[in-house]
């Protein structure tokens, strides 16, 4: 029950974290309008999900987890590139904020076009559910079928409810600091989660069958922190630890994290710097 | 997922045999924590349903593997579950994942599916191929033992340089006859293993027999604390000497083995990976290819009588082989080192051994003996 519990923790995390990042950043910049067009992103993709694991079911037909993880691959990396997009804006909007506050804000937004801006979060949550969705769907499904007793499907279903309540929170937590934290430690803290999307975007190539280049393994920590442990499934959950990653995975983590904290970080401070513009 | 099948075990038995239609029986692996049951797998080429077992304590992510590349994959088997994954495979080397990354992977063999024999010869006639066979063998681990015994005395006296010039040497007779190491699985585990197959690598004790003296000899430069292991090698060696007289080899495991070694060769031993220290990989696989071949050519006048094209097609893949081979030979009768070949050198060399291979795996069917 525990690892079913786990199993299905996880997956949800790894959804409801985007989702909660970008309730997050709607209700903080005032665009809490959105908000129906997200859930209903999220709910539509869950649905789909559901319908195809029993369509394929019902026919009898495998998953096919190449093309699974295809999709995860593409869709971690689009989701990778919006959260680093949203992080520099808003390491430039927080300097703009201490003078002007929620106006500046406002403007930013403005320029990029309200409408479209919106739109493309929701189709961002819809993408999120879906990627951990189908996987989801046919590991409950195989839970129903086996003969393992009640508790494992009720674990996978509090694994999931929990999930749902940490995306919750994370969009509450970020809701009650005031705007300049926020973009100071949900900025960080997205580097982290963005990370792990990259270096987890590379695994799912991999197991596609696309890259099978650095495959050796950099560290085995199976014994040390397995993944399927409480804390090891929190961690794969938010910052996509793994207990033994291959050397293409940890270079693509450091590479996009070192980087990216220093100029967030060093971008953060007074003293204006040059800055990149981040499209 | 589909509807479910009553588990077939025995499925899993190296000959399936014709009663194999078109729907794959479930192969059933088991995992545990130490690693896959049984850790060898043989299945037809074409589809196959595996159905995979979490007897470990961890969640499982059991995947098909060809080098680094995932051929097939399931992910989130939770234990005490079973599910099943289904694949269509080409004939080859596999390896699987065993549950933890420190386990040993298991092996994964597609085998070419065989052509329906027309009638199968009198098995009578196998009779005087075997025994030829036998003879060969017997001589084969005569000299093995002869030159093992040299071998391994020039390691206990520290003659590194004598001891490097004799290893490829005394493992040619051996690599000769590996179609039958089976049938000495004890001996050929202690004499040939790899420090792959062990949880602590090389410095695993059980890591024993030539690649652990190759690793002395090579990597390390000398021959300290050898001693035990060469005394193991030669009381090995003996053993098989002693052995052999009274070995039945069992028609199916010849005619099988031919095509089995060159399998292996193309499928895992092109890597490099048997001779990693001394890098005489193309010594194995010349006499790989003539073990094959000897039992090719008494085996010849039966196969030629039904099916003419194949024999002329072997003997000209073989010749190919040998040439490709030859291209590689030193002026005093060795070969090159390995990592003197490029990967278009090892790719060149690949293409034919795998036609050879898949030639070869027809050789049962055509003799009747799937």
């Amino acid at each position: 029950m525990l690892i079913a519990f786990l199993i299905m923790l996880r997956e949800g995390i790894e959804a409801a974290l985007i989702v909660g990042i970008i309730a997050g950043y709607l209700a903080q910049t005032g665009r809490r309008a959105w908000m129906p067009a997200v859930w209903g992103g999220v709910v539509l993709a869950a649905l789909l999900c559901l319908g195809l694991g029993l369509g394929l079911q019902a026919i009898g037909a495998e998953f096919p987890q190449k093309q699974q993880e295809l999709a995860e691959g593409v869709i971690a990396l689009l989701a990778a590139g919006m959260l680093c997009t949203m992080v520099f804006w808003m390491r430039k909007a927080a300097r703009s904020v201490r003078a002007e506050l929620h106006g500046a804000v406002d403007q930013a937004l403005g320029r990029h076009g309200k409408a479209r801006g919106g739109f493309a979060l929701a189709v961002m949550a819809f993408l999120a559910v879906g990627r951990e969705g189908l996987e989801s769907v046919f590991f409950l499904l195989a839970t129903v079928q086996q003969d393992v007793g009640w508790g494992v499907p009720v674990g996978a279903l509090l694994g999931i409810a929990l999930s749902v309540l940490v995306g919750v929170a994370l969009a509450k937590g970020a809701v009650r600091l005031d705007l300049r934290r926020f973009f100071r430690w949900t900025g960080v803290f997205i580097l982290f989660v963005t990370a792990g999307l990259l270096a987890s975007a590379l695994k799912a190539f991999h197991e596609a069958g696309l890259w099978n280049h650095l495959q050796a393994t950099a560290f085995d920590l199976g014994h040390v922190l397995p993944a399927d442990t409480v804390l090891g499934t929190l961690l794969t959950g938010i910052f996509g630890y793994q207990e033994a990653p291959a050397w293409g995975e940890v270079l693509v983590y450091l590479g996009f994290l070192i980087p990216a904290l220093w100029a967030f970080l060093a971008g953060a401070r007074p003293t204006p710097a040059a800055q990149p513009r981040h499209a | 997922m589909t509807a479910r099948r009553p588990a077939a075990l025995a499925v899993l038995l190296l000959s399936a045999g014709p009663a194999l239609a078109e729907a794959p029986e479930p192969v059933a692996v088991t995992v545990t924590d130490k690693g896959c049951e049984p850790a060898a797998l043989t299945v037809p080429a074409g589809k196959s349903v595996f159905r995979i077992s979490n007897k470990s304590r961890r969640v499982l992510e059991w995947e098909i593997l060809q080098g680094t590349m995932i051929v097939e994959e399931r992910e989130n088997i939770i234990p005490g579950f079973v599910q099943s994954l289904s694949a269509t495979l080409q004939p080859g080397r596999y390896e699987m994942t065993c549950g933890l990354l420190s386990n040993p992977k298991g092996t994964l063999t597609v085998t070419a599916a065989a052509a329906a024999a027309p009638g199968a010869p009198d098995p009578m006639a196998l009779v005087g191929p075997l025994a030829a066979y036998k003879l060969y063998v017997m001589g084969e681990v005569e000299a093995f033992h002869k030159q093992t015994a040299a071998f391994v005395e020039a390691v206990k006296a520290g003659r590194i340089g004598e001891a490097k010039a004799l290893y490829p040497v005394a493992r040619r007779h051996y690599e000769r006859i590996e179609p039958v190491a089976s049938l000495f699985n004890d001996l050929d585990k202690s004499m040939d293993v790899r420090a792959d197959d062990f949880e602590r690598k090389e410095a695993d004790p059980g890591f024993t027999g030539f690649h652990r003296l190759e690793k002395g000899l090579w990597a390390d430069a000398s021959t300290e604390g050898l001693g035990a292991y060469a005394d193991r090698l030669l009381a090995d060696a003996t053993e098989l000497k002693r052995r052999i007289t009274d070995l039945t080899i069992p028609p199916a495991k010849m005619v099988g083995g031919a095509a089995g070694l060159i399998e292996e060769v193309a499928a895992t031993k092109i890597s490099g990976e048997e001779d990693r220290y001394s890098r005489t990989d193309l010594w194995d696989f010349h006499a790989n290819v003539e073990g094959a071949r000897k039992i090719f050519d008494l085996l010849r006048p039966l196969v030629a009588a039904r099916d003419p094209d194949f024999v002329a097609r072997t003997e000209k893949n073989f010749s190919r082989v040998d040439a490709l081979l030859g291209k590689y030979r030193t002026e005093d009768g060795g070969f090159t080192p390995f990592d003197a070949l490029s990967d278009r050198d090892r790719n060149a060399l690949k293409g034919p051994i795998t036609v050879l291979a898949e030639d070869l795996s027809t050789l049962r069917g055509k003799l009747g003996l799937d």
